[in-house]
């Protein structure tokens, strides 16, 4: 037996022998037969929202990603946070 | 950290909000420090643990929505180690929740990240609707609690849609999420509730169907109209017999540390 069969077989092991990897695995295999609705936001939405200032608590989160010295920028840049850094 | 049950299903009336009361309170009774979050709109589960819905101020959609808000202010406790965040209907704030655009769904985690310490267990309750406080529930969730109306020919109409979503939640925030199906007013005398049952386990698979059913039983309802879990309302009751077991099977399943404090479930009348 080489070493990837032995892998192999110390991962199904330590899957029949722990339930709780073994719900894991059967809730990804349920959840593979069915196409995931957009209904959640997705990395680049969160930007487009935090700058197009349309979100909520936009300065704070813009100042948390872009934590510039307020006197290096003005107060435009400062609540879209779009400028080039 | 504490494990957190999200009883979700897109059909109404399959028993969401009876099973997050009874679990809530079994939870506490069993030694727990739990919390349970009403979702829902209806405030069913608020109601029943005995919060006046016509003059709730502090909501859980009231704390989603403002940035300030601080979750312990915003805790009840109506029982011995059960604290709950109530809700009861305010089309405003639910509005207002549905127009949040940046990580709405996170909202919940958010507020819940100060106070986990404090518990052992999170029990949440949410609406029918995949809306924006459903994706709040679920973005938390350790495992999903899919309460399947055992005695209804429409009970597996839906799941694909909740599916659906339970899928985009767990792939973006949540990768070990569990789901299970948990059959509620079963009646092992009909034929009809025997074949749900059936499908339920052929549709899920033997791995993430609950063992225990809980089934049809006045005593549950009479005891929610009373603002009481079953176990507290009857020592007799099939329903108590029924959530004592279930306790027991998530227990052993998700909290592997036996609490000194436990107390019997139910205590003699």
């Amino acid at each position: 037996m080489n070493q990837k069969q032995l892998d192999s077989l110390s991962s199904s092991l330590s899957k029949a022998i722990n339930p709780a990897a073994r719900k894991i695995e059967a809730t990804a295999k349920i959840l593979e037969r069915v196409e995931p609705l957009p209904v959640v936001s997705k990395p680049n939405e969160e930007i487009a929202d935090r700058t197009s200032g349309r979100g909520d608590n936009v300065e704070a989160e813009a100042d948390r990603q872009f934590p510039l010295r307020a006197e290096a920028v003005d107060a435009a840049v400062e609540i879209t946070g779009t400028h080039p850094i | 950290m504490p494990h957190v049950y999200t009883l979700a299903n897109a059909k109404g009336g399959c028993g969401k909000s009876t099973v997050a009361l009874n679990l809530a309170v079994c939870f506490a009774r069993a030694g727990y420090r739990t919390l349970a979050v009403d979702l829902d709109q209806q405030g069913n589960l608020s109601a029943a643990l005995g919060a006046d819905l016509n003059k709730l101020k502090f909501t859980a959609h009231r704390l989603l929505i403002d940035d300030q808000a601080e979750m312990g202010s915003f805790l009840v406790e109506p029982r011995s180690r059960l604290k709950l965040l109530p809700n009861t209907i305010d089309v405003e704030a639910d509005d207002l929740l549905e127009a949040k655009k940046v990580n709405r769904e996170l909202l919940l985690r958010r507020k819940l990240r100060p106070v986990l310490r404090e518990f052992d267990l999170v029990v949440i309750d949410t609406p029918p609707a995949m809306r924006a406080a459903t994706l709040n529930g679920l973005a938390v969730a350790d495992t999903v609690l899919i309460p399947v109306d055992g005695s209804s020919y429409f009970a597996l109409l839906g799941l694909n849609q909740l599916l659906q979503v339970v899928a985009a939640v767990r792939d973006a925030h949540k990768p070990d999420m569990v789901i299970r199906a948990l059959t509620t007013m079963f009646n092992r005398r009909q034929n009809l509730d025997k074949q749900i049952r059936r499908q339920v386990e052929a549709f899920f698979g033997p791995e993430l169907v609950l063992e225990t059913p809980i089934h049809k039983n006045v005593g549950i309802a009479e005891a929610a109209a009373l603002h009481k879990a079953v176990v507290e309302y009857s020592a007799i009751a099939s329903g108590t017999f029924d959530f004592a077991k279930l306790t027991q099977e998530l227990l052993q399943e998700t909290v592997n540390e036996p609490k000194t404090t436990r107390q019997p479930l139910v205590q003699s009348e």
